[in-house]
């Protein structure tokens, strides 16, 4: 997996499809017949409940192939623009193409032929095949968000419709173009009301980092406020919800360098994920917390322990943040 | 709140094991990702820089950073021990690998055979507390691993009662656990610290000793290696022994590598480590001093401390389970091995007496997957409809507490 996954971004290729091809590619390289006879029917769900899927395909005898599948719930796909950009961004000559009709029950399938993977010489080309379909649910659902700022590196950005993208139902990341720039504006919103909280201090600091650091002035501006912005006036209001955004609302500002041939896909993933990453972010706070909470319990116990003799109560009853109770012996 | 269609989407399923963690989505037979149970943490988390708590790899990348990093292993013989580094662990791979909401998904744990209430407290703090977990379920290993090789048997008869001895040998601990129709018999338990690490370090010593030139910062690897791929349980020691003194050329094999520090090439034979090593298991003494009853031996032991009714079941019964079961040739000493013991001990009981005791079956059962076969268990029991019920819900814990984990609910309906 990339370095920078280690830092909490999360990296554009899914490890599920990568691995799973990996496997394969492996396998026939290594003539494991034992492995390629067992037909392959994998599946994972990843963040934003986009469905993944890989299944073996036998079209001809001594030939392998994958068709990976990736689907999402209702909404979040931008159908013609999705396509042409999964047969830009994911397909790779004869090794990987789009095919013209998904898999049953899903939005997009790519077709990967692995035996002609396996029979590649270069292992870094063959890795970049494979690196290529594992991003593909950043083509496919990154499609709108994309043609908007695309549309923003060709014209210098125009005022437009407020446009939104459903990640799934009642989560809607808006896209408001704008002269010179495009907004996107999330409202955050958190199954959890404790998360609620971690997200808006954490969303706090996020906005407030960017604006003070001078290593971060490239980054696209960040904004974060409690009530909808200006620019989701014109959102229709079952999509807004207001009532149900327990976390406030963020908004990136892009310009045309953010959406430079170089960095428009990096940009477009980075803003797709943004909820997964707070997400992701608030739960590893809380495991930070409870371990230095879990130490000054440990410390207080041997403390006790120490006076356990004339303690005449016996073990204690410990809270944890949200009020839960153990007892330690 | 959790959402209220967790219950449409298939169940997380993670077999955290002493060296490797199985991880991936249930109805799958396979687990998406196994990868080594290590955590390599960036010790300076004191910079003040706010993504520093994000900075922990795990698994490969984890052993990758040796060099620069402490790298640990939160889990000693099948227990978890370090639980800071355990929940790492348990982010990085939700978070990185998995990648999913863990609020969309039940999960579904395992864990070894009388494990303490108070880890399975801290267990369920950890995921419905830093997770938001909509619902919960701790399988143990050897039920699970039951349960897969029913499964595997006959995919119509699920029902059939889960009734078996499992012989679970890892990487850091054997277990043989005979089970009653679901209820693990704990007093019958026998487990001993012995397993696949210590197969690995042994190999290794077994070719230091003889001279073999491998690259110190690798042995450990290519023991493993060696160890995997080359390695079988033959019929009897000191036969196998003789043979190779016989005929060297047919049971020694040449392995070969590349020295990463300097790219010179290496070569080193491999030979009577390749019986020797699993023999562990049927000669202990020939490794430890401390754990000295060979395995079949155990397993009689814990058959015969079963109650009655049950042991021809046991016996008829022995499932394999875990990567280090996976020696050519295991099963069927095991097999052979335990009917010995069962033969002599009713020869014993029936002596000079009229009564003749029925014979007893023996049946060990292997299938190619036993090294996930804890995992692919809780796959399958997880993809049970009764399952969903039988988990312990957020509701149930923020109502009652950790403590509503302390007793571990049979499953029934498989
Ligand atoms: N083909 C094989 N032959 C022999 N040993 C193997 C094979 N494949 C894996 N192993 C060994 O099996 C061990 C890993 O098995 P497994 O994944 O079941 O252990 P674990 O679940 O991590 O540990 P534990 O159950 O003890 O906590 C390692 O020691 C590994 O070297
Ligand atoms: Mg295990």
């Amino acid at each position: 997996m990339d370095r920078d996954g280690a830092h909490g971004e999360i990296s554009r290729a899914s490890p599920f499809i990568r691995d799973v091809l990996l496997a394969r590619v492996r396998a026939v390289r290594a003539g494991d017949a034992e492995t390629l006879a067992e037909p392959l029917g994998a599946h994972a769900i990843e963040f934003d409940d986009v469905r993944l899927a890989a299944s073996s395909v036998r079209e001809e005898k001594g030939k392998d192939a994958v068709d990976v599948s990736v689907g999402a719930p209702p909404g979040a796909m931008d159908g013609a623009r999705a396509r042409a950009d999964a047969e830009a961004l994911c397909a790779s000559g004869t090794a990987t193409r789009v095919r013209d009709k998904a898999n049953a029950g899903y939005d997009l399938t790519l077709r990967v032929d692995v035996s002609e993977l396996a029979a590649m010489e270069s292992e870094a080309a063959r890795m970049e095949v494979i690196e290529r379909a594992a991003r593909v649910r950043s083509a496919v659902y990154g499609a709108k968000l994309r043609a908007h700022l695309r549309a923003l590196g060709e014209t210098g950005g125009t005022e437009g419709a407020l446009d939104w993208h459903t990640r799934r139902p009642g989560e809607t990341m808006f896209i408001k173009p704008q002269k010179d720039q495009v907004t996107v504006v999330f409202p955050m919103r958190f199954e959890d009301a404790r998360d609620a909280v971690i997200a808006t201090q954490f969303l706090t600091h996020f906005a407030e980092v960017r604006r003070t650091q001078k290593d971060l002035s490239t980054a696209p501006a960040v904004s974060y406020i409690k009530t909808p912005p200006l620019e989701l006036k014109e959102a229709p209001e079952e999509l807004l919800n207001v009532a149900a955004t327990n976390g406030g609302y963020v908004s990136f500002v892009l310009f045309k360098r953010h959406v430079a041939e170089d960095r428009l896909e990096s940009t477009v993933w980075n803003i797709l994920t943004f909820h997964a990453f707070v997400s992701f972010h608030i739960k590893y706070s809380k495991a930070y917390w409870h371990s230095r909470m879990r130490n000054k319990v440990e410390s207080w116990l041997s403390i006790l322990k120490r006076a356990k003799k004339s303690d005449p109560n016996g073990p204690k009853k410990m809270t944890t943040a949200s009020g839960r109770t153990f007892v330690r012996k | 709140m959790a959402r209220e269609d967790a219950m449409t989407r298939p169940a997380v399923v993670i077999d955290n094991g002493t060296g490797w963690t199985k991880m991936g989505f249930a109805r799958n037979v396979r687990p998406s990702h196994v990868i080594p149970t290590c955590v390599a943490a960036n010790g300076a988390t004191t910079s003040g820089k706010m993504m520093d708590d994000l900075d922990v790899a795990i698994g490969r990348e984890a052993m990758a950073l040796s060099a620069s990093r402490e790298v640990r292993w939160p889990i000693r013989h099948g227990t978890v021990e370090n639980w800071e580094d355990m929940e790492r662990f348990w982010q990085a791979s939700v978070c990185r690998y998995l990648r999913c909401d863990p609020e969309d998904h039940y999960f579904l744990l395992t864990e070894p055979p009388l494990n303490p209430p108070e880890n399975r407290e801290y267990t369920a703090e950890i995921f419905f507390e830093s997770f938001n977990v909509p619902g919960l379920y701790i399988g143990v290993q050897a039920a699970l691993a039951l349960a897969a090789s029913i499964a595997s048997k006959k995919q119509s008869q699920y029902a059939s009662a889960l009734t078996g001895t499992v012989i679970d040998i890892g990487d850091g601990v054997t277990h043989i656990i005979p089970v009653s129709d679901g209820y693990v018999l704990g007093s019958s338990i026998k487990s001993v610290p012995l397993a696949g690490r210590d197969l690995t370090t042994f190999v290794q010593y077994l070719m230091r000793e003889r001279g073999e030139k491998i690259p110190p910062e690798d042995a450990m690897e290519v023991a493993r290696k060696v160890k995997e791929d080359h390695c079988y349980v033959c019929k009897d020691m000191v036969k196998e022994f003789l043979a190779h003194e016989r005929k060297p050329g047919e049971h020694v094999v040449q392995i070969n590598g590349t020295r990463g520090k300097t790219g010179e090439k290496w070569s080193a034979d491999v030979g009577y480590e390749r019986f020797l090593a699993p023999e562990v298991f049927f000669n202990p003494e020939i490794y430890s001093s401390d754990y000295i009853t060979p395995l079949p031996e155990l397993v009689h032991q814990a058959i015969a401390s079963s109650p009655i009714d049950t042991r021809r079941n046991l016996y008829g019964n022995i499932v394999l389970s875990g990567g280090s079961t996976m020696f050519k040739g295991f099963g069927k000493r095991i097999k052979r091995d335990v009917k010995r013991l069962v033969d002599e001990r009713i020869a014993a009981t029936t002596k000079g007496g009229t009564l003749t005791s029925k014979e007893v079956d023996v049946e060990v059962v292997t299938h190619n997957f036993q090294r996930t076969a804890v995992w692919f268990g809780g796959s399958v029991l997880a993809s049970t409809p009764g399952f969903y019920s039988s988990c312990v819900s957020k509701a149930d814990y923020e109502e009652h507490g950790a403590n509503i984990v302390r007793q571990n609910p049979v499953f029934r309906g498989i």
